[in-house]
């Protein structure tokens, strides 16, 4: 069973939600408890994982992901133009392992936090359910086409479950929503087409020319044989075997000579090199998800009309597909690119931060000041990941499952107050912690969790961003100073907050009741304990997670720093 | 290149000093989850905690009189570095210990008393706790990350116990401005982090000890051991960066701001986090980083330090809230340490911040003291227990409270015999030194201000003694002031007992006698500051003649202007609201300091924060919304194209066909049946012949 861990968790859900569209219909608390039992089993599933986890790079290396999963999927042969071809290929290492932990637990409190729901609960719980097999699949394929099967289907019920089920702008936040989403997936498409056309897979051409007869029977060696005839143009193209395997497109030296995206002849298009420009196609169409000033406008507005569970989902993983697939894809296969716009990448990263706080502090509407606050510090992802150092990335990585964690958590406490008072804006509250202590505790805690208070998880993720940004080799150092003022600037928003809508004398008003203001109830205590220990646990053992990454980060620094400058040699030459 | 970090073993001195630490921790854990009818008790047991870290933190401090005992083990590992944290117990973080345990333990008694009754009486004493822990945190941490987790915590609990009575509306406000400045000046602080991470690799203070002694400086630039090289700016922008950090946390100019506001705590809490210790973490700061600071950053530490002094001192002058008038002068006082922590008076700052802790905090207590009998007495609403002019007379219902307030005021002049003499004579000294050293009158600008800040400090605490003790009562009295319990009293004696000289030092009138002062080492820096002393030495009586002569001329000019036969005595009352001129006004409005950042920095920020928004809204998503509706009207028009053109096209076809068929359908017969049969037999060749 150890084997198919992975497709447990991807297919379980996808399972689920056809049994919950052949349930009856009056059955709804059916569909509730099939959706908090696929949680469950997930949850399991993915403590076995973390427990079996061995800490081992991945990244460019096949061999050292694990779980892997991998089995012929699409094989077209178009003659003269060589074959196609696609695979059903998932495993795990340390740059995808704290997203699908992340994801599991997100959304295992998301299907608590739906618990209420009772307005078309079949297909909203189906729809939760396709969300969940999606965004796991995102994190878990290691096939191009795959991971954008999955990228794109994401959109499908994130588009229904704000349209149908949110608040009053719900129809023009969901269509902003998906045709933001779907322009970025269009560049990420465009470039996806361009690299299949450019990379081939060694061990499957290896059997087409003969080397071999089966795949399992290549070795290094053959590898290298293969790579090397392939550079010496030596392979006819219809024996060439076009690949999505985003490992392989790692390698430079699968690429096919004289391809579009072929290093030693460089492609002008638009006076850019190719690659250049393709890494800036997948950097515009990820940055949209991340989502990265100034192409985050999507965002606030799909918070603030999404249902809570929708909102959590989207901040504490969605959001976070973004920033994973950019180091999977983009970095990863365009390390020239990484070097090259590192700056750019560094900089949007801390416009972002500083851009995103500001509005955050201008916002009335409490949800949208969280959603604002996301902004901000994914901003210090994407700063992180630009630095390309050891601190950076790891950092960038320990901030998205941290944010992960936090953001849920402010997102529940935005629909804590919501569901009482169906009224989100601050100027309306006073003196909440007279009235609601124990909420106000909660609200505290995660406020000050993500302010980066040491203690939680926010500061080790910071404090790591600023600290790689400083020594990057790539970045001017203006930028983590300038970056510096997010500390104080969440600091601003989020004490603001708490001194205008809970500290000073209880008043409130546009006719809020003080008899609707119900402290927190146990359902919602259960939503937030298991956040509150995870963010404190991984703010004072930061080990928890760092020995699942390590590895990695290493790897994916080293190779990132030593290909890219290779890489970019032979553009330039 | 995994770093080879050899970890420390735990020895009993070091365990004895985590215990002092988990001790108040566990307090704050054990209050929390407690019940509410047992917050008695729980108070009761936090004071006994706390008794029992005072004990263990002097067992601790006599071991470590004479050797440094240094623990270290592994926190995490992040990618090739390994993080650890531990403890490093020297004699002043000894000595620190010993003093935040110790006015902790006063001030969880005086609590008990002060807090009674309070609705959030069992909030308050855990967090007490909590900010207990975090201080010890920062006291024993052994690397600048970890000082910096606890700098935070510190920061966090103060917000909380600034905001604890947080209904009221300025409380709440002194409490987000108390942590938000504190945040402006943790930018310093982590961009100092971030640079000695990139030169050095490590935050561990003792490698950063050794490494900087090996460090290197050529050409304008700063290579270390390891041969990193950086541009030696950067060796002073660390220093300052990192000195920005006390600059928040210890209320220094440009950022003292906060503290008068944070008067809006409990007074027992300002006793203990505004006065005694978590204010002075930033000179501790300081001295824990001192090798770290070169020639630049000592100079500006100096210059930062004596103009904060000469400000604060100024300020209290006029102010009209008991508490106001302390706070001010704690910040003076800290610039007094910070002042010599510049001038590489190490040893005397470090005594002064001890001697400070004890009398400063007498000082508040006593004026809580004050607050709680006045309040007892009056519990009316708009009468403001804290005001000096609800006061006056209260020499004879408090008398203890009277003595206590005397003799740490005197400590806080620096009245011969007293603490406060020998610790801020030993920094005026090395002041005078300092300056001559310099070969530039310019430098001499920081006795001046030092000394100056001697003869202003004797003035406004004869005031404050004057209008508070003496002449008659002013304010309404509803039931008789009494003094406090034995409690609050013996609390008090034991603090006055600590401002008395030879408590510090055998012989009163000589600070060089001070057992401190012979006994903790100033830290050999890289840059040697050891060279500046040597020139000049001024005789230390004259250095003490000067400062008891100024201060014995402020004491009888605050006496004629202030006395409670004076006019000013008289006219002191709640209707002479305003100050009376300019220089009155710049000193009561603390040199208008807070409406200088209101317009110019807060007013433009929030001017700031719209016009993010606006752009957000107006010009972004404005440009979202026209591309959508851009290509609405362009699938119109394309739409309309298809219509018109390619449609109309078809149709046309389509209607010719008609036509022709129309002509031609006589000539065959209507027979739709065998046509729909054609059609369908057509259809199913078709799809076997795909598939």
């Amino acid at each position: 069973m150890q084997n198919y861990l992975l497709s447990i968790l991807i297919f379980l859900p996808v399972f689920a939600a056809f049994v919950t569209l052949i349930l009856p219909k009056n059955k709804s608390i059916w569909y509730r408890y099939l959706a908090l039992g696929v949680s469950t089993i997930q949850l399991l599933v993915i403590v076995m994982i973390f427990i079996l986890f061995k800490p081992s790079a991945g990244v460019n290396n096949t061999d050292t992901f694990q779980f892997v999963e991998k089995v012929q999927w699409i094989s077209l042969d178009l003659s003269s133009f060589g074959k196609i071809s696609a695979e059903y290929f998932v495993g795990v290492d340390g740059l995808s392992i704290g997203m699908v932990i992340l994801s599991v637990i997100v959304f295992f409190i998301a299907v608590i936090s739906s618990w209420k729901v009772n307005d078309r609960a079949k297909g909203y719980f189906s729809l939760l359910l396709i969300l969940n097999a999606s965004v796991i699949g995102c994190f878990l394929a290691l096939d191009f086409l795959l991971f954008y099967l999955f990228f794109e289907f994401m959109l499908l019920p994130m588009y229904f479950l704000i349209g149908l089920w949110g608040g009053p702008r719900r129809e023009y936040a969901s269509i902003k929503f998906f045709l933001y989403t779907l322009l970025g997936s269009v560049l990420i498409l465009i470039v996806m087409i361009a690299l299949n056309l450019s990379t081939i897979n060694p061990a499957q051409t290896a059997v087409e020319i003969g080397l071999v007869t089966h795949t399992e029977q290549v070795t290094p060696e053959v590898v290298d044989q293969v790579q090397q005839l392939l550079q010496q143009k030596a392979i006819d193209s219809e024996n060439m075997v076009h690949t999505f395997n985003l490992v392989y497109m790692t390698d430079a030296k699968n690429l096919i000579p004289e391809s579009i995206m072929d290093l030693g002849l460089t492609k002008l298009i638009f006076s850019y090199p190719a690659r250049m420009l393709a890494f800036l196609l997948l950097f515009v169409g990820f940055a949209i998800k991340i989502p990265i000033v100034p192409l985050h406008t999507w965002l606030p507005d799909a918070h603030v009309e999404a249902p809570t569970a929708i909102s959590v989902i989207l901040a504490g993983v969605l959001l976070k597909v973004g920033a994973y697939g950019l180091i999977r894809t983009g970095i990863l296969i365009f390390p020239d690119g990484a070097l090259n716009y590192a700056w750019l990448m560094g900089m949007l990263g801390t416009v972002s931060i500083i851009y995103g706080a500001l509005n955050a502090i201008a916002s009335k509407d409490l949800k949208r000041l969280i959603a604002y606050s996301s902004v901000s510090h994914m901003g210090f992802v994407m700063l992180g990941i630009a630095a390309l150092n050891t601190e950076g990335v790891g950092g960038g990585i320990y901030q998205m499952v941290s944010h992960g964690i936090i953001s849920s958590a402010l997102f529940l406490i935005a629909g804590v107050i919501y569901d009482r008072t169906h009224n989100r804006m601050i100027e309306n509250y006073s003196g909440l912690a007279s009235v609601m202590p124990k909420y106000s505790v909660v609200v505290v805690i995660f406020f000050f969790a993500s302010l980066g208070l040491p203690g939680f998880s926010g500061f080790i993720a910071e404090i790591f961003v600023l600290i790689g940004a400083l020594s990057s080799m790539v970045l001017p150092k203006w930028m983590m100073i300038v970056a510096t003022f997010g500390l104080v600037l969440s600091a601003v928003y989020f004490l603001w907050t708490i001194q205008r809508m809970f500290f000073g004398k209880s008043h409130f008003k546009a006719g809020i009741e003080k008899s609707a203001l119900v402290d927190i109830t146990s359902r919602e205590w259960l939503m937030f304990v298991p956040l509150m220990v995870l963010t404190v646990l991984l703010g004072i053992f930061p080990n928890i997670l760092l020995k699942l990454i390590n590895e990695s980060v290493i790897t994916f620094v080293d190779f990132v720093n030593t290909a890219g400058l290779e890489n970019l040699k032979q553009i330039i030459k | 290149m995994t770093q080879v970090n050899d970890i420390l073993d735990w020895n009993p001195v070091t365990i004895m000093a985590l215990l002092v630490f988990c001790l108040p921790l566990l307090s704050f854990i054990i209050i929390s989850i407690s019940k509410e009818k047992h917050q008695v008790l729980m108070s009761w047991l936090a004071s006994l905690t706390m008794l029992m870290a005072s004990l263990l933190s002097i067992a601790v401090l006599l071991q470590a009189w004479s050797e440094v005992y240094h623990t270290k083990f592994t926190w995490f590992q992040w990618a090739e570095y390994i993080f650890t944290m531990g403890l490093l117990i020297d004699l002043p973080a000894a000595l620190m210990l010993v003093t935040v345990n110790f006015i902790a333990f006063l001030v969880h008694l005086f609590s008990i008393e002060y807090m009674k009754g309070d609705e959030g009486y069992k909030r308050y004493f855990a967090f007490l706790g909590l900010f207990t822990a975090s201080m010890i945190g920062i006291v024993l941490a052994d690397n600048l990350l970890v000082i910096f987790v606890f700098w935070e915590l510190v920061g966090l609990s103060s917000y909380l116990l600034i905001g604890h009575w947080f209904s009221k509306e300025k409380a709440a406000k002194a409490a987000t401005k108390a942590f938000i400045v504190n945040r402006i000046g943790d930018i310093g602080f982590v961009i100092g982090l971030s640079i000695i991470w990139l030169q050095f690799n490590t935050f561990d203070l003792v490698e950063l000890y050794s490494l900087m002694g090996n460090i290197q400086v050529a050409d304008g630039m700063w290579i270390s051991a390891s041969g990193s090289s950086l541009s030696l700016i950067w060796l002073t922008v660390a220093g300052i960066a990192l000195f920005f950090g006390a600059i928040g946390k210890s209320a220094q100019f440009p950022l003292q701001i906060w503290l008068p506001d944070a008067m809006e705590g409990p007074t027992p809490v300002s006793a203990l986090i505004h006065a005694a210790t978590m204010v002075a973490a930033g000179v501790y700061l300081v001295a824990r980083i001192f090798v770290l600071l070169n020639i630049d950053a000592l100079t500006f530490i100096a210059f930062t330090g004596a103009i904060t002094a000469m400000m604060g001192a100024v300020a209290a002058l006029t102010q009209n809230d008991i508490k106001k008038v302390l706070a001010f002068s704690t910040i003076s006082q800290l610039g007094y340490m910070l002042m010599g922590m510049g001038v590489g008076a190490y040893d005397a700052a470090l005594f002064h911040l001890f001697t400070h802790a004890f009398f400063k905090a007498g000082l508040f207590l006593a004026a809580g003291s004050i607050i709680h009998s006045l309040h007892l007495s009056n519990q009316a609403n708009d009468f403001d227990a804290q005001d000096m002019r609800n006061m006056g007379g209260l020499r004879k219902s408090v008398p203890v409270t009277f003595i206590a307030y005397v003799l740490c005021g005197l400590a806080l002049m620096g009245m011969p015999i007293f603490s406060g003499f020998l610790s801020k004579d030993a920094i005026l000294l090395d002041t005078l030194t300092w300056a001559n050293a310099h070969q530039s009158m310019f430098f001499y600008l920081i006795p001046i201000l030092g000394f100056g800040s001697v003869l202003i400090t004797a003035v406004y605490v004869s005031r404050q003694i004057l209008l508070v003790f003496f002449g008659e009562f002013k304010g309404q009295e509803v039931k008789s002031i009494k003094e406090n319990s034995l409690l609050i009293k013996g609390v008090l004696l034991i603090l006055s007992i600590m401002a008395i000289g030879v408590c510090w030092s055998i012989n009163p009138f000589y600070s060089e006698m001070s057992w401190l002062m012979s006994h903790i080492e100033i830290p050999s820096s890289a840059f040697d500051i050891g060279m500046l002393s040597a020139s000049f030495a001024p005789s230390h009586l004259m250095v003490s003649l000067i400062s008891t002569s100024l201060l014995l001329t402020g004491v009888v000019f605050a006496y004629l202007k202030y006395r409670p036969e004076g006019q000013y005595f008289r006219n002191y009352s709640l209707e002479t609201l305003k100050p009376q001129n300019f220089w009155q006004s710049l000193s009561y409005e603390n040199w208008y300091l807070d409406q200088f950042y209101q317009t110019v920095f807060i007013n433009p920020f929030h001017k700031i924060t719209s016009f993010a928004k606006a752009i957000d809204t107006h010009i972004i998503d404005r440009m979202v919304n026209l591309f959508g509706m851009g290509s609405v009207i362009f699938s119109y028009i394309v739409a309309w194209f298809d219509r018109a053109f390619v449609d109309g096209t078809v149709n046309a076809v389509v209607f010719l066909t008609g036509r022709v068929g129309t002509a031609t359908r006589s000539i065959h017969g209507s027979k739709a049946q065998s046509y729909i049969l054609a059609a369908v037999i057509g259809l199913i060749i078709i799809i076997f012949l795909i598939f």
